[in-house]
C-alpha cells in the first residue's frame, strides 16, 4: 500500500434542484517524496479535491487512507496568500504555532524559512507592504513551517506574473529536494505542471481521465523534446476532451 | 530644474504655510472676535462674559478645587459605566456573532431601544433611582452599549472566511480561531465603536447631570445658571469640549497603537 491512498473519492454539492458532482471516483496514490501535478480546466474539480484532503470540506463517500494509520499533517497553500493582515510576516509564518500560548515559537525554523525565500529584510514588515510575489512567499513560509508531511497548493502562482512565477516555481523545487516535501499541486498552467512534477494527473468533469509520468530530469528545458510531446499529449487530452 | 516654481522656499514661507495648515487660524479669529466684542461692548457682559473674565473664573475654580471635584465626579461616571457598557456589550455581540440564533432573538427588542435617546428615559429613571448615581450610570450604559454592541457584531461578522478556512487548515480549534483570527480582525470595530460610545456618553452625561444630579460638570453648569454665573457656566462647556476632544484623541492614539492594521472611518452607530 502506498503512503496515501485515495480511493473512489466523491464529492457531490447540493445545489437548488439538481445536485453537482464536483468530484467522481477519483482514486489516486501517493509516495513520500512525491511531486503529483493536477492539471485540468476551470471546473473540473481540482480544488474540490484539495480541499477535501485538507479537510476543509466533507467527502460524500470514497475513503482517504494513510500508510501509518494517522491522519498526515498537512500543509495548505491557497491561490490567494491569505496573510493575516495585523501579523507581521514573521508573524505570519509562525501561524500555525499561535494558536497554542504554551508551546515555544520555533524561531530558528522561521528565521531559516525567511532566509531561504528571501524575505529576511521584510521580517517586521506588514502584509499591506508586500508585493503579491512576497505575500505568496510568506504563505508558502506558512505552510512550511508547520513542518506538513504533505503539501496541497491550489494554483499557487496564478496570480503571480510571468518573472515571479518562475522564481517561485525555482523556490518550490528547490524546496521539494532540500526538504523532501511531498506535494500536491494544482495549476491551470500545463507548461508549470511540466516544469514542476513528477507526475501529472489529468482532470475532466470531476474524473481523472488520465495520469502521465514525467520522466525527465530537473531541472526541466521546455527545448527537450519529451517536453513539447507531453505538453502536446494533455492539451489534446484536454481540449480534445 | 525650477525648484522655485512651488512657492517660496523660505522659512518664513514655511512657517506661514504650516500655521494655516494647522487649522489654529480659525479658533484664533473667533477668540480675537470674541475679545474684542467684548472689550468694545457689542454685547452685555451678562449675555456673554469676556476670555478674560473666563479666564479668572476658572482659575478661581482650579484653585478653589470646586471645578476639579465637578470633573471627576463626571469623568468616574463616564469610567464606571463605559466600562460597564462596554464588557456587557462586547459580550453579548460576541455571544451573538457567533451564536446566530440568539442575534436573531434579541434583534427586535435592540433596534427598538436603539432609537430612544437617553435622555428621554430620565424621568423614569429619576422616578426608579432618584437623583443619585444609578440613574446616570444608567444613562451611559444606554449610550455606549449601541455603538459598542453593533459594531463589534459587524466586525466579528466581516471578518474574511478566507482567513477562517486557514485557521481551520492549521488545526486551529473554534476557540482558538476566536482569539486569533476573529478578535484581531474585529479590534478596528471593536475600537471604533467604543469611540463613539465614548462620545455619545460624555455628552448624555452631561445631559443628565443637568437634570439630576448633586454633582458634575453638568451640575456645576446648572448650578451657574440658578446662581446668574454665565462665566461659569462657560469654564463648564469649555472644559466640557475639552475633556471630550482629549478622551477621543486618547482612544485614537489608542486604536492606532492595537490595530493599527484596519481602519474603520465612520463605524455604526
Ligand atoms: N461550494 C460549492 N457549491 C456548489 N458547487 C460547487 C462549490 N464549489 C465548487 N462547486 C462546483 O464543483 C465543480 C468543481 O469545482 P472546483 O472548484 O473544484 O473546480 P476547479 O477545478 O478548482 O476550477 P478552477 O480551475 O476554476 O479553480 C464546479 O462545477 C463548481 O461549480
Ligand atoms: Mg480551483
Amino acid at each position: 500500500m502506498a503512503w496515501l491512498e485515495i480511493r473512489n473519492l466523491r464529492k457531490e454539492y447540493p445545489l437548488e434542484k439538481k445536485t453537482t458532482i464536483a468530484l467522481d471516483d477519483f482514486s489516486l496514490s501517493v509516495e513520500k517524496g512525491d511531486f503529483v501535478g493536477i492539471v485540468g480546466r476551470s471546473g473540473s474539480g481540482k480544488t474540490t479535491l484539495l480541499r477535501l484532503l485538507s479537510g476543509l470540506l466533507k467527502r460524500t463517500s470514497g475513503e482517504i487512507v494513510y500508510r501509518d494509520g494517522e491522519e498526515a499533517k498537512i500543509g495548505m497553500v491557497f491561490q490567494e496568500p491569505r496573510l493575516m493582515p495585523w501579523l507581521t510576516v514573521e508573524k505570519n509564518i509562525l501561524f500555525a504555532y499561535l494558536k497554542d500560548k504554551k508551546k515555544r515559537l520555533p524561531h530558528k525554523q522561521s528565521e531559516a524559512l525567511l532566509d531561504l525565500l528571501g524575505l529576511g529584510e521584510y521580517k517586521n514588515a506588514y502584509p499591506s507592504q508586500l508585493s503579491g510575489g512576497m505575500a505568496q512567499r510568506v504563505a508558502l513560509g506558512r505552510a512550511l513551517c508547520y513542518e506538513p508531511e504533505l503539501i496541497l497548493m491550489d494554483e499557487p502562482l496564478g496570480a503571480l506574473d510571468y518573472f515571479t512565477r518562475k522564481a517561485l516555481q525555482d523556490e518550490i523545487l528547490k524546496l521539494h529536494f532540500l526538504q523532501k516535501k511531498t506535494i500536491l499541486f494544482v495549476t491551470h498552467d500545463v507548461e508549470e505542471a511540466l516544469t514542476l512534477s513528477r507526475r501529472i494527473v489529468v482532470l475532466e468533469g470531476g474524473r481523472l481521465i488520465r495520469e502521465i509520468p514525467v520522466d525527465m530530469p530537473y531541472p526541466r528545458r521546455q527545448s527537450d523534446p519529451k517536453f513539447a510531446k507531453t505538453l502536446d499529449l494533455i492539451l489534446s487530452l484536454i481540449v480534445g476532451g | 530644474m525650477n525648484t522655485t516654481s512651488q512657492g517660496g522656499t523660505s522659512a518664513f514661507s514655511r512657517f506661514v504655510r504650516a500655521i494655516w495648515n494647522s487649522g489654529i487660524l480659525l479658533p484664533l479669529f473667533v477668540l480675537l472676535v470674541w475679545w474684542w466684542g467684548s472689550k468694545s461692548g457689542w454685547w452685555s457682559a451678562f449675555l456673554l462674559p469676556g476670555p478674560a473674565r473666563v479666564l479668572r473664573t476658572f482659575s478661581s475654580l482650579t484653585t478653589s478645587g470646586e471645578l476639579f471635584t465637578h470633573m471627576w465626579a463626571s469623568l468616574l461616571r463616564i469610567f464606571k459605566g463605559f466600562s460597564a457598557s462596554a464588557l456587557f456589550a462586547l459580550a453579548l455581540a460576541f455571544a451573538s456573532g457567533l451564536y446566530r440564533p440568539l442575534l436573531r432573538q434579541i434583534a427586535p427588542l435592540l433596534e427598538l431601544l436603539r432609537h430612544i435617546p437617553p435622555m428621554a428615559t430620565i424621568p423614569m429613571l429619576i422616578l426608579w433611582f432618584g437623583i443619585g448615581e444609578a440613574s446616570k450610570l444608567v444613562i451611559i450604559v444606554m449610550a455606549t452599549f449601541f455603538p459598542i454592541y453593533l459594531n463589534t457584531v459587524q466586525g466579528i461578522s466581516q471578518c474574511d472566511s478566507k482567513l477562517l478556512e486557514v485557521a481551520q487548515s492549521f488545526g486551529y480549534t473554534r476557540l482558538q480561531t476566536l482569539r486569533h483570527v476573529v478578535l484581531p480582525s474585529a479590534l478596528p470595530y471593536i475600537f471604533t465603536g467604543m469611540r463613539l460610545g465614548l462620545g455619545y456618553s460624555w455628552r448624555s452625561l452631561i445631559a443628565a447631570e443637568l437634570v439630576a444630579a448633586s454633582s458634575g460638570l453638568g451640575y456645576m453648569i446648572l448650578d451657574a445658571e440658578q446662581l446668574s454665573r454665565p462665566d461659569v457656566i462657560l469654564v463648564g462647556i469649555l472644559v466640557i469640549g475639552f475633556l471630550g476632544s482629549t478622551i477621543d484623541l486618547v482612544f485614537s492614539a489608542a486604536t492606532r497603537y492595537f490595530a493599527p492594521y484596519g481602519s474603520v472611518s465612520n463605524g455604526v452607530a
